[in-house]
């Protein structure tokens, strides 16, 4: 699954820690699912597009979309 | 959350309560050879033992429910390939008993295997999420 999770961080100036500590996650969780070696669950997934204000299907995109 | 909360279930003072554990289990275990096998006392000893095992096992694996979901994924693959090697080393100790073969049982062995095979998985898997 594609996301643009890295891009909005980025946008925002946070690091990867600090978007873990504001996810209540771990960095490498957040690098996992920026490299897109981890799908998050959909409470997690929820969490970022919430944390972003956008929709989860702003945020997570399926393959081939 | 840190990187190094992935070894939690691994962490000083763990080992430290689980080589206490160990060292009373020892204990108990010299103790209860001086006592007749069946009797009160020994039963006793052995239901001690256990429940100090099933105190190991539960201070061993309670921090994993602290872990944030991919850390808890990684633990979870972990144990399953702990649990397949162990079934294998297990069951395969028991093909080669019955073939002839003198091997010694696991016996009380078989948990710290565990562990280690887990520990090991641990590594291997976070790996692939780096």
């Amino acid at each position: 699954m594609k996301n643009r999770v890295r891009e909005l961080r980025s946008d925002r100036g946070w690091s990867q820690g600090e978007l873990g500590q504001r996810l209540k996650v771990s960095r490498q969780t957040v690098n996992a699912i920026e490299t897109e070696k981890y799908d998050p669950s959909l409470p997690l997934a929820f969490r970022i597009a919430r944390l972003f204000g956008k929709r989860i299907e702003e945020v997570f995109l399926a393959d081939g979309h | 959350m840190d990187s190094r909360e992935l070894l939690k279930c691994f962490d000083l003072r763990t080992i430290v309560q689980a080589l206490i554990a160990a060292l009373v289990l020892v204990a108990l275990a010299l103790f209860g050879r001086r006592v007749p096998d069946g009797s009160a006392v020994r039963i006793a000893i052995g239901v001690a033992e256990t429940l100090i095992f099933g105190y190991l096992v539960a201070i061993t694996l309670m921090p994993i429910r602290e872990l944030d979901e991919l850390y808890q994924r990684i633990h979870l693959l972990a144990i399953a390939g702990a649990f397949g090697m162990v079934g294998f080393v297990g069951t395969g100790t028991v093909f080669l008993t019955k073939a002839g073969l003198r091997i010694p049982s696991l016996g009380l062995w078989l948990w710290p295997l565990m562990v280690v095979v887990w520990g090991l998985g641990v590594l291997v898997v976070a790996r692939r999420y780096r």
